[in-house]
């Protein structure tokens, strides 16, 4: 597919087309980060497109990124860097830490006391007792905002953890229980479908009902077929083999009854035939090289014989 | 005119690169589920209509993929 789109973009004019062969699957099999997400919708016409990043969201990123423990250690050295800052300043230039009137002396127990400052700062409860005079009071100001929102991004991470257990936890079980209504449900349509082909097969035909009975069956077909496509691109929630193997069989037949039954219709409804167009379209992109997993050969036959099916469906 | 075929390492260098457009032509759904770093989408079926209007310069380097799993 990444073939053909190059070869339709030389020939649309663009002069530097490139090809990454190895596509999705080579960027994530070599543990590179890939980003998930909607695409945007395309820009109003009239107006160039521009791929605009956002600095704040690179920003917090960044935390995002960052394990537990790292945004621990940040923190800390946050604070120890500060501490340094307050009492170099206290030592050397104007301004410093005043303790009960006077300025902290150096070696150890000043050192500490700029250490207990910079912890207050950096959590706002400075009590007072050790107060920052001259340049040290913007750089203490600015130690508050840095640390707050360095522990804001630890606590939130501690708070989403828990999170992210819970929804991938309900995600799991919906994900079952949608495996399971999927396969009952391609069963039912395939016995209403048979059912309607008998009928239409049978001497005296009462076309409206037919007619009725297909749309409606279509219908669900249709739906049916949007569920597994779903599942088939979701990387994250895999299927097992066997059990995606049976439904992949079982859509197979489905859509073999039906191209068979829309051969035996006298007319199609406005409907049908709109329905018909999504299922072909969505059955086009079930092919083996498409969905972003690897099959085995015994998949791919399925997902072949249904893309051959489909075609036929329009 | 015959693409290039870019390696791995070639991409990591190109995604960074803001000359550069990254095209995926997969389907919404498939990206959503996982793109490159700031890729754009088109998906395969749209290309014709939408390139032109989204890619108006036709001397920027644009590098496509799609999912790979062959």
């Amino acid at each position: 597919m990444g073939q053909q789109a190059v070869s339709l973009l030389a020939s649309l004019g663009y002069r530097h087309v490139l090809h990454f062969a190895g596509g999705v699957q080579a960027w994530r099999d070599a543990g590179l980060r890939v980003q998930y997400g909607s695409p945007t919708p395309p820009p109003p016409r009239g107006r160039p497109s521009r791929i605009r990043r956002d600095r704040w969201a690179a920003l917090l990123d960044l935390f995002d990124r960052r394990t537990t423990a790292d945004l621990v250690w940040i923190w800390l050295a946050t604070i120890v860097a500060f501490a340094c800052v307050y009492w170099s300043v206290t030592l050397a230039g104007p301004g410093g830490l005043i303790e009960a009137g006077e300025r902290i002396g150096g070696g150890g127990p000043g050192f500490l006391t700029s250490l207990y400052f910079s912890f207050g700062a950096a959590t706002s409860v400075a009590l007072g007792d050790v107060a920052p005079v001259g340049v040290l009071r913007p750089v203490a100001i600015a130690e508050g905002v840095v640390g707050l929102l360095v522990f804001g991004a630890l606590v939130s991470k501690i708070l989403s953890r828990r999170q992210e257990q819970v929804v991938g936890e309900i995600h799991r079980i919906a994900f079952e229980d949608r495996l399971e209504r999927v396969q009952t449900d391609l069963h039912l349509v395939l016995v209403e479908l048979q059912g309607i082909a008998q009928l239409c097969r049978a001497p005296q035909v009462n076309d409206e009902a037919i007619r009725a009975r297909a749309d409606s069956a279509s219908g669900i077909c249709l739906s049916e077929l949007r569920t597994i496509h779903g599942l088939l691109y979701r990387p994250q929630e895999a299927p097992e083999e066997a059990m995606l193997e049976g439904i992949l069989a079982s859509l197979a037949i489905v859509l073999r009854e039906l191209r068979d039954l829309v051969g035996c219709l006298s007319s199609r409804s406005a409907y049908l035939v709109r329905n018909l167009g999504a299922l072909a379209q969505l059955a086009d992109e079930i092919c083996a090289d498409c969905v972003p997993r690897r099959y085995t050969p015994n998949l791919r036959e399925w997902m072949d014989t249904i893309q051959e099916v489909a075609r036929h469906l329009r | 005119m015959a693409a290039v075929d870019v390696t791995l390492a070639e991409m990591r260098r190109l995604v960074r690169d803001p000359n550069v457009v990254v095209l995926d032509v997969l389907s919404r759904e498939a990206y959503a589920a996982g793109h490159l770093p700031d890729a754009l989408n088109i998906p395969h079926a749209e290309l014709t209509t939408r390139a032109v209007a989204e890619l108006p310069d036709l001397s920027r380097t644009i590098v496509v993929y799609c999912s790979g799993s062959t």
